[in-house]
C-alpha cells in the first residue's frame, strides 16, 4: 500500500498536527517504511479468528454506586494553564 | 563494595542490627550521583532535600517499631508516574510543569512501606522508544559504555540501578520496556502479569499492554519491590483480585528437578548477535544443572507480534494522547482559536516518535484501514497469545533472549525506526499474551558489555519466575557485577 502526501496531511488534520516542510517528508518516509512493515500481517488467514482486545476478557468490573472523596476542585484546576472562577479558560469558541 | 552498589535486602540488614543509618545511605547514592550523573544524565528530577527529610522521618518510624519492608531504601520512579507536588513530565516538553495533585497507587504504596524517593528518571518521551533517546531532557548513556544507549524506555531508571545512582526503581514495561533497559544495563526487571500491578497513576501509553515493574540489582530485591507494589487497587478496575503468594520465599529454594524450560526455536534466528547466541548456550547448561529439563519448542507467529504490538500500541496512543491538548494540564501555546491552540499546542510540545506513533494510530484506526489494520492486528494478538497457551501445556517457562544485541551506539538506529523496534521484538510478545516475564543479567560480550536472558512464565506465575531466576543468579553469581563495583 502506497501512501501519498495527500494522506500524510489527512491523517495530521485528524490527529491536531501540523507538519511543515523536511519535517513532513520525513514523516511520509517513516510512515511508508512502517506501512511496508505491516503488510507482512496480510500473510495470515484470519478468516475465523475472534479479535481480542484485551487480555482480560471478563465482564466489566461494578462497584457499589457510593459517594467517596476525590481530589478537590482546587487541586484539579491547579493543573491547568489558565483559570478563572472555578473554571478552566480556554479561548473564545463563539464569535 | 560501597553501601550504593549493595542491593535492598543487605541494606536492610545492616539499618537492623544498627551499623548503617538511612542518611549513610543517601549520603553514598549522592556521592555517587555527584561524580556521574553529569555523564549519565539518569535523572530529570532529582530530590536531594526531600530525601535527607524522609530519611529522619523513616528513622523515628524504625525506633517506633514500625515494621517497614522497604524502611530507609532510596527508590527512583520512572519520570511517568505521578509523584504528588513533584513535576512530572514524561520526558516531554507538553507535560512541563505538570504537578500531579495526587500520587500514583504504586508511589504512595512504595512510600507506606518506608522507601526514600530521591528522583524522577530519565525515558523516552511518553514511554515510546528503545533506546532513552527520544527523551526532551537529553539521552541517558549507558553505564558501561558512556558511547551506548541504556536501552528503553526506563532508560533512565536502569543506568541509575547500575550505577548506584539508586538502590531501587521502578519502570514501566509496554513492549519490553523495563526489561531491555535491564538487559542492556545488566540489572533485573519484572514485566508483571496484567493486571498484577495497579495502573493508577501511571500516565497511559497504551492501556491494554502498560505493566509497572521493579528494576533492581538483583532478583530477591525484585521479590521485596514486587510484594510491596502488587496486588487490588480499587482505583484501578483493571487490576486483579487475587492472593498474593510470599515472593522472598521463592528466593529460598534453588532445585529445579522436574521444572521443564523451552526454548522457542524462532528466537534463536541467524540475526542474532553471536555473544548473544553464545550467552544462551550457557544459561541452557546452568538451569540443566540445576535440575531442570531443557527443550526446544515452537512459537510459530513470533515473526508476526511485532508489526501486531507496532498497530496496537499506536492506537491505543493517539486515543490516550488526544488528551494534551493545551487545555486541562501542561503546555499551553496560545493560538487565535481554540483549534489553532491545539493544534499549535500538540504541534510544538510532542517529539518526533510521539508524532510518528500518533499518526500511525490515527491511520490505523481511520475510516477504510481499520479492518486491514487494526482489526487484523487484534486477531493476530489471539494467536500470539495462542502460542504461548500450547507451550504452557508441554513446559513450565521460556527461556530466550531479552534483546537480539547487547547496548547498540547513540545513534545507531534513530533515523530508522524499523531497525529500532526491532530490539523489542522478544519483548512484545508477552505483553500482547499479558503474561509476566523477568530479565537477569546472564553474562557479557567481549566488550564487557551485559547481556539479559529472559524468563517467560504464565500468567499470575512471578513466584514461579522469581524462584528460577533466583536460582540461576545464585548458580552464576553475575547480579553482583556493576560498572563502578569496587
Amino acid at each position: 500500500m502506497r501512501v501519498t502526501i495527500k494522506d500524510v496531511k489527512h491523517i495530521m488534520k485528524l490527529a491536531y498536527l501540523d507538519l511543515k516542510g523536511e519535517e513532513e517528508e520525513k514523516m511520509l518516509k517513516h510512515f511508508s517504511r512502517i506501512l511496508e512493515y505491516f503488510a507482512k500481517l496480510q500473510e495470515l488467514d484470519t478468516a475465523n479468528i475472534e479479535p481480542l482486545s484485551h487480555v482480560i476478557e471478563e465482564s466489566t468490573p461494578l462497584r457499589e454506586d457510593e459517594v467517596k472523596k476525590g481530589l478537590s476542585q482546587r487541586d484539579v484546576l491547579s493543573m491547568a494553564p489558565e483559570e478563572e472562577g472555578g473554571y478552566v479558560k480556554v479561548p473564545k469558541i463563539v464569535e | 563494595m560501597e553501601l550504593c552498589d549493595m542491593p535492598a535486602w543487605k541494606l536492610k540488614e545492616l539499618i537492623r542490627k544498627g551499623d548503617i543509618s538511612p542518611e549513610d545511605i543517601l549520603d553514598s547514592v549522592f556521592e555517587r550521583i555527584e561524580e556521574v550523573e553529569r555523564d549519565l544524565n539518569s535523572y530529570i528530577t532529582i530530590l536531594k532535600e526531600e530525601a535527607y527529610n524522609q530519611a529522619k522521618e523513616i528513622k523515628a518510624r524504625l525506633q517506633k517499631g514500625e515494621d517497614l519492608p522497604l524502611g530507609g531504601i532510596p527508590i527512583a520512579i520512572k519520570d511517568i508516574l505521578c509523584t504528588k507536588g513533584i513535576e512530572t513530565t514524561c520526558a516531554s516538553k507538553i507535560l512541563k510543569g505538570f504537578y500531579p495533585p495526587y500520587d500514583a497507587t504504586v508511589v504512595e504504596r512504595v512510600k507506606r512501606a518506608g522507601a526514600i524517593i530521591i528522583g524522577k528518571t530519565n525515558l523516552d518521551e511518553f514511554a515510546m522508544g528503545s533506546s532513552t533517546e527520544n527523551s526532551a531532557f537529553g539521552p541517558t548513556r549507558n553505564p558501561w559504555d558512556r558511547e551506548r544507549v541504556p536501552g528503553g524506555s526506563s532508560g533512565g531508571s536502569a543506568a541509575a540501578v547500575a550505577a548506584g545512582e539508586t538502590i531501587l526503581a521502578l519502570g514501566s514495561d509496554t513492549g519490553g520496556s523495563v526489561r531491555q533497559p535491564a538487559a542492556f544495563c545488566g540489572i533485573v526487571g519484572l514485566k508483571p502479569t496484567y493486571g498484577l500491578v495497579s495502573r493508577y497513576g501511571l500516565i497511559a501509553y497504551a492501556s491494554s499492554l502498560d505493566q509497572i515493574g521493579p528494576m533492581t540489582k538483583d532478583v530477591r530485591d525484585c521479590a521485596l519491590l514486587l510484594q510491596v507494589i502488587a496486588g487490588k487497587d480499587e482505583k484501578d478496575s483493571t487490576s486483579l483480585k487475587v492472593d498474593l503468594p510470599n515472593y522472598l520465599e521463592a528466593c529460598r529454594h534453588h532445585d529445579l528437578s522436574g521444572i521443564k524450560i523451552g526454548i522457542p526455536r524462532e528466537y534463536i534466528s541467524e540475526s542474532l548477535d553471536p555473544s548473544v547466541a553464545e550467552v544462551m548456550e550457557n544459561s541452557k547448561r546452568v538451569f540443566e544443572k540445576l535440575g531442570a529439563t531443557v527443550k526446544e519448542i515452537s512459537l510459530p507467529h513470533t515473526e508476526y507480534a511485532l508489526p501486531t504490538y507496532y498497530i496496537i500500541a499506536p492506537a491505543e496512543a493517539s486515543s490516550n494522547l488526544a488528551r494534551y491538548d493545551g487545555v486541562q494540564y501542561g503546555l499551553r501555546v496560545k493560538g487565535k482559536s481554540l483549534r489553532d491552540m491545539y493544534l499549535e499546542t500538540r504541534t510544538k510540545g510532542f517529539g518526533d516518535e510521539v508524532k510518528r506513533r500518533i499518526m500511525i494510530g490515527t491511520y490505523v484506526l481511520s475510516a477504510g484501514y481499520y479492518d486491514a489494520f487494526y482489526l487484523k492486528a487484534l486477531k493476530v494478538r489471539r494467536l500470539v497469545k495462542a502460542d504461548f497457551d500450547e507451550a504452557f501445556k508441554e513446559v513450565d517457562y521460556i527461556l530466550t533472549p531479552t534483546s537480539p544485541t547487547p547496548a547498540f551506539k547513540l545513534g545507531e538506529k534513530i533515523e530508522d525506526p524499523i531497525l529500532m523496534y526491532l530490539s523489542d521484538v522478544f519483548t512484545v510478545p508477552v505483553n500482547l499474551a499479558g503474561i509476566c516475564a523477568i530479565s537477569i543479567n546472564g553474562g557479557f560480550s567481549k566488550e564487557n558489555l551485559p547481556i539479559g536472558i529472559q524468563l517467560i512464565g504464565r500468567a499470575l506465575d512471578e513466584f514461579g519466575l522469581l524462584k528460577i531466576a533466583s536460582a540461576f543468579e545464585t548458580e552464576t553469581e553475575l547480579q553482583g557485577c556493576r560498572p563502578f563495583g569496587r
